[in-house]
């Protein structure tokens, strides 16, 4: 990759791949590392993971990385393993995607109509409501159904929608105008809010917050197009094709791991030209249809299947849940990789960057969703420390007992700790205040020190 | 019909509320009785068994949670689920009593909710209404182009309602994004900027150069003829045509399972096509033109000559267009429009693509500066082996007996005019004799704006769309441009991504427009047409008669279809059969050609969902009984299903009426694609297929399991319990409902999972590894206790009552949601009951229950 210092439009026409990298050392010169910005990326994995292999035995510095853990080899120092998280008393089950950055405790899974909405903000978007305005967009929220399948939600508590197509993301990413068309998207859109606004007092009530929705999404694109129109003016570099495959479609089992490697490819890029800083990637969901659903076996089946064993009793069901873990950490490992290696104000960008790997499920049989398998990577700029294993809640290592899985801890010892009090703590070190939120109690200051 | 009988409902509804005091005295009459001697036991102030409380004063049913589950105890009240099995009952009058008041509370209560009888919050419109829309205002139409348009669209999907349902969309930045590229993209194309596309035409006769390589063939020796395949036709360079273009290579590409070259050339005829199951590789079967270059934009129209050759007893010749790259090993095509061929006598097929709207990798393509055109056949089998049940393993057969595509001719031609003969005018009429542009923008506008905005248009908004267009001249642009961007503006604007219905003070019925925009939106998921609008414009919309006159004739529209593919998609869950793992056919019983099974498989698939769509299509048109959905002696297919089901479909063409094996008499309950949805590729699948028919056929919504289930189900306790592991799967199920906590959802799904015992999970009669039938026991009970031995009783059950039928009640809820585009609460289940005995009156049928709701209070009233 090499950064190419002629004007954006020129290199355009000769390549149609760029990016502009404001923060590189080439253009952003030696900034000192404390002036980079703050980021963080959040991305959910759906279903449980083969327990018997996922957290270290031993907690502390010198842990041994497990099995399935084995693709962070060259990140373990840039690494902590959770033990012991969960939520207080969110529930689990299908639908943990759309509580995971939430912890919505109201959202009981009772009723599949009100397990969703409504919801609280996510995590996500409490952040981009405070940091939002200093990028081009306020945050970057995908997944690979897209859609309302999205661990994101706003203030009202209505799921944000995701992005999935790789190839729009990109084109917008790189500003990619081909038609000229953003220069006048402006007064396109003065013109449909004050026909909105027109309307807005012949509705009634129920009518009204729907208009302001669409007002909303209004205001929200013509900031978009004003920023797309000053990053056009920006110096620029060129992106890796190679690693873009834009058309792979995560419905056909052989192009998924493409769409995922370009996915984080992508996300990387939005943080390296400081497009966002906040990213939410909800891969897919745990059950029934939809994209990603041919990684060795059919995981989810397999994970009921394990009925929470010990691993020579459900050798072949383990075995898909390994290689499914597997799957997933080779690929998380090469996106922190990828972001250890961008230089940045003399750190890289990983040290800038919060990465947090988050599942809503832990043993996969009945969905329990107690010690669930959380890593949270990077961000040693924000003040984590990273390289250790870390056991919360007076969890204990994972140990068969009567040739089953543990039993769930009840007894939480005198400091409690919930998947609320992790997001928080990444949002105040990103200078966000976010006491209450969720479920939180408390910062969990062990991640500091 | 009349509307008395409708207006009768209203008076019920809005008059006589009694005051809350009157409430509060009934409560305590009729109702806090029964609930001190037989609820508040268990459900008092003391640890209240699942957090519920019947303690209190009388609730508020104004609030939903409260409403909720005050009707859920009516409900478990009536099917004696509550109180618990050993526990006193109560008396029937004690019930009654108590039924009766949560009904009339909630009832009262729901109408104070929503605002109004009919009201419903603003609806936007759906992706797929969104994407017909802009179709038609632009007078835009590809019928042969492939692709969904929708897809590029954020999914407005949502679990357990219609994506209609007003309160549940979501309205967001990303989509608005979207759809203004969309709309803009699809302008572009019907209205191309002058001079930003560089025409050309090739002609390509293909039976001359045919005859001319048959002549070489002929003069080989006969040993080289002998076993030579493909006709091997390449680099033949097509010169462009005065219009435009650099000269273009021609190849004919044979395949590795193509007969003989003698067969495929007939220099009386042309060219013959295999059809070609591959997509990415080396080309095969298919003839493939490269065009040096690669079109910017524009609208590619391939005029061809063929026919269809139909020596076999299989699929007719499908005539694809695909755009590819380079050739070689990697080479994707993209197929980009496609055309049943159906004639024996050569015709000329018009295929026309968009560029700019193919999805295709136009990056590469661009990077080799290089197009290839490839056309090719694409029938999928009708079979997965040409005779199913005498297929021995040991002989596999090479390739099936399939029809050829005989190509005579073609064109390839690019322009600037989006189709053929060009409908721009309908967006942009030609200039008068002495109209300056302004006015001739004005004047354009106030006809599109009307038509896109379903009502004539203020001269306050046509002014705001007309001083864009100024504005933008005004900034140097030219007219087309600014014009574009006046039109551009309204198919974003408010006024037609939603269906706009103003307030007023007091319930209103609809106004002309708005109920032409409901009709049309309903009826065929898009804009209102010119007729519609006129029967608005003249008023006689607001008739009963001309309502039903309408109705009428959208649904023999083909545009019908739309409707009835939105909404069985959705009730039915379609979209999963899609993306279920494994195969429907097993490799094992099939040809020797993964390719042609891969492919075999996917248009199975698509013919599996698309099957409820026609077949309420079909019901709708012809307003057979509503309780023949489930109950039916006939089965709506095509030739690919006639095989799947083993019937004996007479030669045609399309989705055709046929009579149905004795498997297959249960209508929806029956067709393989329901059951493929319903049991989600599970082996085991009781529980899915229990949980489907509870809820998509009896409309009893079940909760989520549990997420940290304390129980363990039943394979758990199998699991641990080896003794257990005698069980049969039935036994096992029975097991389940043991336990209390799942008791409480499983008594209602389980006894219901051996339904479709008989079938395997795509639906397809069940046979054991050797492919021998196996016994099964279809045996049940429904929710509300009814029990049957068998299917056929079942379905007895099912469809026995008319329009009271457990499924036609279950059924008109589920349709009437859609066709409100909201969730129904409980002041609706009064009106429910007053358009079945509407509908009954009027014979039962489908249309008549389709047009007793579209005549109902809350349809026509805001």
């Amino acid at each position: 990759m090499t950064p190419i210092p002629v004007s954006r439009r020129n290199f355009l026409r000769a390549s149609g791949v760029c990016l502009a990298l404001p923060w590189l050392d080439a253009f952003a010169g030696a900034a000192p590392a404390s002036k980079s910005p703050k980021r963080a990326v959040f991305v959910f994995v759906p279903n449980g993971v083969n327990m018997w292999q996922f957290h270290p035995a031993k907690t502390g510095r010198d842990y041994q990385l497990t099995p399935t853990l084995k693709p962070f080899a060259s990140v373990r120092d840039r690494l902590t393993v959770l033990s012991g998280l969960q939520h207080f008393k969110v529930k689990g089950g299908h639908e943990e995607w759309a509580h995971l950055l939430t912890g919505n405790v109201n959202s009981e899974v009772a009723n599949k109509h009100t397990a969703v909405r409504p919801n609280t903000i996510s995590i996500d978007q409490h952040i981009a409501e405070a940091v939002g305005k200093q990028t081009r967009w306020p945050s970057l929220v995908v997944g690979a159904d897209g859609g309302r399948m999205t661990s994101s939600f706003n203030r009202q508590g209505e799921p944000v929608l995701a992005d999935f197509d790789l190839k729009n993301i990109f084109d917008e990413l790189v500003g990619a105008d081909p038609h000229g068309r953003l220069k006048h998207r402006a007064s396109v859109l003065d013109l449909v809010s004050e026909q909105a606004a027109d309307l807005r007092g012949k509705l009634g009530k129920g009518d009204e917050r729907k208009l302001d929705e669409y007002l909303e999404s209004v205001r929200a694109v013509e900031k978009r197009v004003k920023a797309d129109l000053a990053f056009k003016e920006t110096p620029t570099a060129a992106a890796d094709e190679k690693r873009l495959t834009l058309n792979a479609d995560p419905y056909k089992g052989d192009q998924q791991d493409d769409y995922v490697d370009t996915m984080f490819e992508l996300i990387y890029l939005a943080l390296q030209t400081d497009s966002t800083r906040v990213v939410t990637f909800t891969s897919t969901r745990s059950e029934g249809g939809g994209p990603l659903k041919s990684l060795g076996g059919d995981w989810h089946g397999q994970g009921h299947t394990t009925n929470d064993k010990v691993e020579t009793a459900e050798p072949k069901a383990f075995g898909v849940l390994s290689a499914y873990d597997t799957w997933w950490h080779e690929r998380q490992a090469r996106f922190l990789e990828r972001l250890s290696a961008a230089k940045e104000g003399g750190a890289d960008l990983l040290r800038n960057t919060a990465v947090f790997f988050g599942r809503g499920m832990s043993w996969p049989a009945f969905h329990r969703s107690d010690n669930l398998p959380l890593l949270l990577a990077g961000g040693e700029g924000l003040g984590f420390v990273q390289g250790r294993h870390l056991a919360f809640n007076n969890q204990a290592p994972v140990i068969a007992v009567e040739g089953k899985a543990p039993p769930v801890n009840k007894d939480f010892g005198k400091n409690p700790a919930c998947v609320s009090d992790l997001l928080r703590t990444i949002a105040e070190r990103m200078g966000v205040e976010a006491k209450g939120f969720g479920e939180s109690r408390r910062t969990l200051d062990e991640l500091l020190a | 019909m009349t509307r008395s009988i409708f207006a009768a409902a209203i008076v019920i509804l809005t008059v006589g509320a009694p005051s809350r005091a009157d409430d509060r005295a009934d409560y305590d009459r009729a109702v806090k009785p029964l609930l001190v001697k037989h609820c508040v036991a268990c459900h008092g102030a003391e640890k209240p068994k699942g957090g519920v409380r019947f303690d209190g004063p009388a609730p508020d049913l104004t609030d939903p949670k409260v409403a909720e589950k005050w009707l859920l105890a009516r409900r478990m009240l009536a099917q004696g689920e509550m109180p618990p099995e050993g526990k006193p009952r109560p008396t029937a009058d004690e019930l009654l009593a108590t039924m009766n008041w949560i009904e009339d509370a909630a009832a009262r209560a729901a109408v104070v909710t929503r605002g109004g009888v009919g009201r419903r919050a603003l609806r936007r419109l759906t992706n797929r209404e969104y994407v017909a829309t802009l179709h038609d205002l632009l007078g835009l139409s590809f019928p042969h182009a492939t692709g969904d348009l929708g897809t590029r669209l954020p999914s407005d999907a949502v679990a357990n309602t219609f994506s209609n349902d007003s309160n549940s969309q979501v309205t967001q930045a990303l989509l608005l994004r979207r759809s203004l590229d969309l709309a803009e993209d699809l302008l572009a194309v019907a209205l191309p900027a002058e001079g930003t596309v560089k025409p050309f035409r090739y002609d390509v006769d293909l039976r001359s150069l045919v005859a001319e390589k048959h002549r070489a063939f002929l003069a080989m020796p006969d040993a080289n003829r002998k076993g030579q395949r493909g006709p091997g036709i390449g680099n033949v360079v097509i010169p462009a045509h005065a219009k435009g273009g650099d000269p273009a290579k021609l190849g004919v590409q044979g395949g590795p399972n193509s007969p003989l070259a003698v067969e495929h050339l007939d220099p009386a005829r042309g060219l013959m096509l295999e059809p070609n199951p591959i997509l990415i590789g080396v080309n095969r079967n298919a003839v493939t033109q490269s065009l040096p270059f690669v079109p910017e934009g524009g609208v590619l129209r391939v005029r061809v000559r063929a026919a269809a050759v139909m020596d076999h007893d299989d699929s007719a010749p499908v005539l694809r267009l695909s755009f590819g790259g380079p050739q070689g090993p990697g080479n994707v095509a993209y197929p980009v429009a496609q055309v049943t061929v159906t004639a024996t006598e050569t015709k000329e097929y018009v295929l026309e693509v968009p560029l700019v709207l193919a999805e295709c990798d136009w990056k590469s393509f661009r990077r080799e500066k290089r197009l290839l055109v490839q056309i090719d056949n694409a029938a999928a089998p009708l079979a997965p082996t040409a005779t199913p049940e005498a297929y021995d393993s040991k002989k596999r057969e090479t390739y099936l007996k399939r029809n050829r595509l005989l190509l005579e001719s073609f064109c390839l031609e690019l322009d600037a005019s989006p189709t053929w003969p060009p409908k721009s005018e309908v967006v942009l009429p030609a200039p008068r004799d002495g109209e300056d542009d302004e006015a001739r923008a004005k004047r354009a506008l106030r006809a599109f704006l009307s038509r896109a905005f379903r009502r004539p248009v203020a001269d306050r908004e046509l002014e705001a769309f007309v001083k864009l267009y100024r504005d933008q001249r005004a900034a140097g642009r030219g007219f087309l441009d600014g014009y574009k961007t006046a039109v551009a503006a309204a198919l974003v604007s408010p006024q037609v991504l939603y269906l706009i219905e103003p307030r007023a003070a007091e319930r209103r019925p609809l106004t002309v427009w708005e109920l032409a925009s409901r009709l049309s939106y309903l009826a065929w998921n898009t804009t209102p047409d010119a007729e519609l609008l006129a029967r608005g414009a003249d008023g006689s919309i607001l008739t009963d008669a001309e309502l039903t006159k309408q109705l009428r004739r959208l649904l023999a529209d083909e545009r019908a279809f739309g409707f009835t593919r939105e909404f069985t998609r959705q009730w039915l869950d379609l979209d999963v059969i899609d993306h279920l793992a494994p195969p429907v056919t097993r490799p094992a019983r099939t040809i020797d050609d993964t390719s042609e099974l891969a492919w075999y498989d996917k248009a199975i698939r698509r013919d599996l969902a698309a099957e409820p769509a026609h077949v309420l299509l079909d019901a709708l048109r012809n307003d057979r009984p509503v309780n023949s959905l489930v109950a039916a002696d006939h089965v709506v297919v095509n030739d690919r299903l006639a095989r799947y089901y083993g019937v004996a479909l007479p030669k045609g063409t399309g989705w055709r009426r046929v009579a149905a094996p004795e498997n297959r008499r249960g209508g929806l309950l029956t067709q393989a694609g329901c059951v493929a949805a319903a049991t989600h590729a599970q082996e085991r699948g009781e529980i899915k297929r229990g949980v489907y028919l509870v809820e998509r056929f009896l409309g009893i919504d079940i909760p989520s399991p549990p997420g940290n289930v304390d129980i363990k189900p039943l394979d758990v306790q199998l699991a641990e319990d080896k003794s257990l592991r005698a069980l049969t799967a039935r036994q096992h199920l029975d097991k389940h409902r043991t336990v209390a906590t799942c008791a409480v959802c499983h008594q209602r799904i389980d006894p219901l999972g051996f339904v479709w015992d008989g079938f395997d999970m795509y639906g397809q009669p069940k046979r054991d590894k050797q492919g021998k039938l196996v016994a099964f026991d279809s045996s049940g009970t429904l929710p509300d206790k009814a029990t049957f031995a068998n299917f056929s009783e079942f379905r007895k059950l099912m469809a026995q009552g008319e329009l009271e039928s457990r499924f036609a009640v279950a059924f008109s809820q589920r349709l009437y949601t859609y066709v409100l585009g909201r969730s129904l609460d409980h002041g609706d289940e009064v009106q429910l009951k007053t358009i079945r005995t509407a509908a009954a009156k009027y014979g039962g049928g489908v249309r008549a229950l389709l047009l007793a709701m579209v005549l109902s209070e809350p349809f026509r009233n805001k």
